[in-house]
């Protein structure tokens, strides 16, 4: 009888084997702290669970009762209205500060240590801070009353709940973005701009037909994940709001967490983070669409 | 051959040392205990279980210190888990669930009726389901009227001494209008009232509640609600209370009340001390009663039970430290923390080293609640309940929706979760 010899595989096989042996391990984790919890996440979206009791199969019936229920509905519509209010402004300012710390100012590292400082610090810690400063007594009302404004109800507020968290998390998030802005600001020729003052371009121009265009694909993946990011937004509105005044800050995955953990409908929870996952699919991939391009130059 | 001899001689020494050590260990068990306290509290468990695993090496006590806020989250997830702690500590809004789902053993084996039978007739009535006893009472407790002795003088009024005498809340009204005109109090009153934007007490004493006596069906849709509701909402428009205190962590009732900015608010006496550290003794500081509705006396029906895991591998070792951190000795050193003991005896003999009178008020408000006040509080979703409260109450409260619309959407809300 003939023992089997590796030699007898075809070099292309041997290869192909090697590969997998070392990508096994790394494939092992992501499927067990990855694929394994999609997987199950998905399952529970089709069951009606406690925690406490036996899950239940229950069909489609999860799906059906978000996609019927109006609360789930202002849920959506405030998660647009925030993802809305973030994303573009978060951009464009990331852009135009990456392009005012691309020149020769003086203290430049500084500045950009400070623009970059609260995308390194702990996102719990930013909301707990900020949720201070906002407080009826905190630092931002003190400030008002020096030019005599009246205490404003930052986070009591329906109308100003809001639009408070979204500055904060505008504030948090730009410094991500200025790095990698930076980074495709300083991989365009100079020479390209020389020429075009030569040919009496100004400012306006150079930055949109020079800048813009080379930055296409960095804009592209900054607009994907920060989209993506904003989304997903969580820790802030838990810390500094938990969703309210009533349900005025109640984005998507604040309403996921109050399903899971407060209500605890796990069915109704995993089936929340599916249509999100539609959501950010849909968004990206007609983003995708948008920003392609052939060759620019 | 005499070698092998030594050889053989030694290896059954050792063999012999390491079956009585192995059965030593195997004899050593562990029990998982999971609460929450406040850090006074956590302070005296921490030196009880290291007394009772000093005294007892074979059952060591592991306590799993948890947040309020997070308990019964991470609680119900280790339960998931399959990981549940041998023993842990629950209230009377979240017993039933545990008990319903099967997570709570039946003790009637361990703690028989006689032992049952010292415990407040309502902390009692909290452990039992059909007729068995799942858990065991620790204390009970609701709120109270925490207030500003010094502005209560400058204003020349008497806090009521016993809970007979307790205002009403027109007259609760009245008082909160005079601290904010005749003291530094930027308002009147602050409190539980706002964080019970997800207990339903204050409904209860207009002769409403989430739930109708059977738990069958909601009953806050009354006439009565309604006008209290409006009445609760005059006192944001007048600015007899912040609204902040509602939503907002750092506005809280407590820093509020320290820092003399209201005259009183409502919570459990158990923040004395917090308060009395927070102020820098820069005032004096009393307990007084609840506020009667037309319907009678109520309050957060609050409490604490022991309940052993259905899923421990040791329920006679746990019942055994459970039956010791309750008796007399040890509840009194964790009573001095501002709790107050379900143990009727305990109760009675307690004396308290601070707040003593303080505390002696809390417990007559506490025996004082109306039963509806206990009844719905065990409803299996009755966490869920207060979660739909805060969510619809909250906008009538700022104005955003009508009392009466609030009330509609918060009727339709319990009966979709029931």
């Amino acid at each position: 009888m003939l023992a089997w010899n590796p030699k007898m595989l075809t070099w292309s096989t041997r290869r192909k084997l090697a590969a997998y042996a070392f990508i096994a391990p790394a494939l092992g984790i992501i499927g067990v702290f990855v694929f394994y919890p999609i997987v199950r996440a998905g399952i529970i979206s089709f069951q009606s669970w406690d925690l406490l009791d036996v899950p239940r199969f229950v069909g489609t019936n999860n799906y059906s009762r978000l996609v019927g229920s109006p609360s789930f509905r202002e849920v959506l519509y405030r998660t647009f209205e925030f993802v809305a209010l973030t994303t573009p402004t978060n951009i464009v300012l990331a852009l135009f500060l990456a392009i005012a710390l691309n020149r020769n100012l003086p203290l430049k590292s500084f500045w950009r240590g400070l623009i970059f400082l609260p995308a390194v610090t702990s996102m719990v810690a930013i909301g707990r801070l900020w949720q201070y400063m906002y407080a009826q007594y905190g630092v931002v009302n003190y400030a008002l009353s020096v030019v005599g404004i009246e205490p404003v109800p930052w986070l009591s507020s329906t109308e100003l709940a809001l639009p408070s968290i979204v500055l904060v998390s505008i504030w948090y998030g730009v410094g991500w973005n200025v790095v990698l802005f930076l980074a495709g600001l300083q991989s365009v020729p100079a020479e390209y701009y020389e020429a075009a003052v030569i040919d009496g371009a100004g400012k306006w121009k150079c930055f949109s037909k020079i800048t813009v265009p080379l930055l296409r694909p960095i804009i592209l993946f900054v607009a994907i994940v920060t989209l993506i990011t904003q989304f997903r937004v969580f820790d802030l509105v838990f810390v500094m709001t938990q969703g309210g005044p009533g349900t005025s800050t109640m984005v998507i995955m604040m309403y996921l967490y109050r399903q899971a953990f407060m209500m605890f409908e796990m069915g109704q929870a995993a089936a929340i983070a599916f249509f999100l996952l539609a959501i950010v699919l849909i968004l990206s991939a007609v983003q995708m669409r948008l920003f392609r391009s052939e060759a620019l130059y | 051959m005499r070698n092998g001899k030594k050889i053989a001689l030694a290896a059954m020494c050792v063999l012999v040392l390491y079956l009585l050590v192995s059965s030593a260990v195997a004899m050593a068990v562990e029990i998982e205990f999971m609460t929450w306290a406040r850090p006074s509290e956590f302070e005296i468990l921490r030196k009880l279980i290291a007394q009772w695993n000093k005294a007892n090496p074979d059952i060591q006590v592991k306590m799993i210190e948890t947040g309020w806020e997070m308990h019964h989250q991470q609680l119900d997830i280790r339960i998931a888990g399959g990981d549940a702690p041998d023993l842990f500590r629950t209230t009377p809004q979240f017993i039933r669930k545990y008990v319903e789902r099967g997570h709570a053993l039946e003790l009637s084996r361990y703690f028989d009726e006689q032992y049952m039978r010292q415990f407040f007739p309502i902390t009692k009535d909290w452990a039992y389901y059909k007729g068995k006893p799942y858990a065991i009472p620790m204390e009970g407790n609701t709120s109270n009227i925490i207030y500003n002795v010094d502005y209560f003088k400058q204003i020349g009024v008497q806090a009521p001494q016993d809970v007979d005498d307790a205002w009403t809340w027109s007259e609760w009204e009245d008082v909160g209008r005079k601290l904010k005109a005749g003291t530094k109090a930027t308002y009147g009153f602050t409190g539980s009232l706002a964080k019970s934007m997800g207990d339903p007490h204050f409904l209860h004493s207009f002769g409403g509640s989430f739930l109708t006596p059977d738990l069958k069906a909601p009953n806050v849709k009354t006439e009565a609600v309604i006008e209290g509701l409006k009445m609760y909402k005059g006192w944001y428009d007048e600015k007899l209370e912040p609204i902040s205190a509602l939503f907002s962590k750092p506005d809280s009732a407590h820093d509020l009340f320290a820092a003399g900015r209201t005259g009183m608010y409502d919570w459990g006496v158990w923040m004395l001390d917090y308060l009395s550290d927070k102020s820098g003794g820069s005032f004096k500081i009393d307990v007084t009663f609840l506020p009667k509705g037309p319907f009678g006396y109520s309050g957060i029906p609050g409490g604490q039970l022991y309940v052993i895991s259905s899923a421990t591998k040791y329920p006679a070792q746990t019942a055994k430290f459970t039956k010791w951190i309750n008796e007399f000795e040890q509840m009194s050193q964790l009573a001095q923390t501002g709790l107050m003991p379900a143990n009727m005896s305990l109760a009675g003999k307690m004396v308290w080293k601070n707040w003593n009178v303080q505390m002696k008020k809390a417990a007559r408000s506490f025996l004082y609640l109306m039963p509806i006040v206990y009844q719905e509080a065990r409803h299996v979703k009755y966490g869920s309940m207060q979660q739909v409260y805060k969510e619809n109450i909250g906008p009538a409260m700022l104005g955003k929706i009508s009392v009466e619309e609030a009330v509609n959407r918060l009727d339709k809300a319990i009966r979709d979760l029931l």
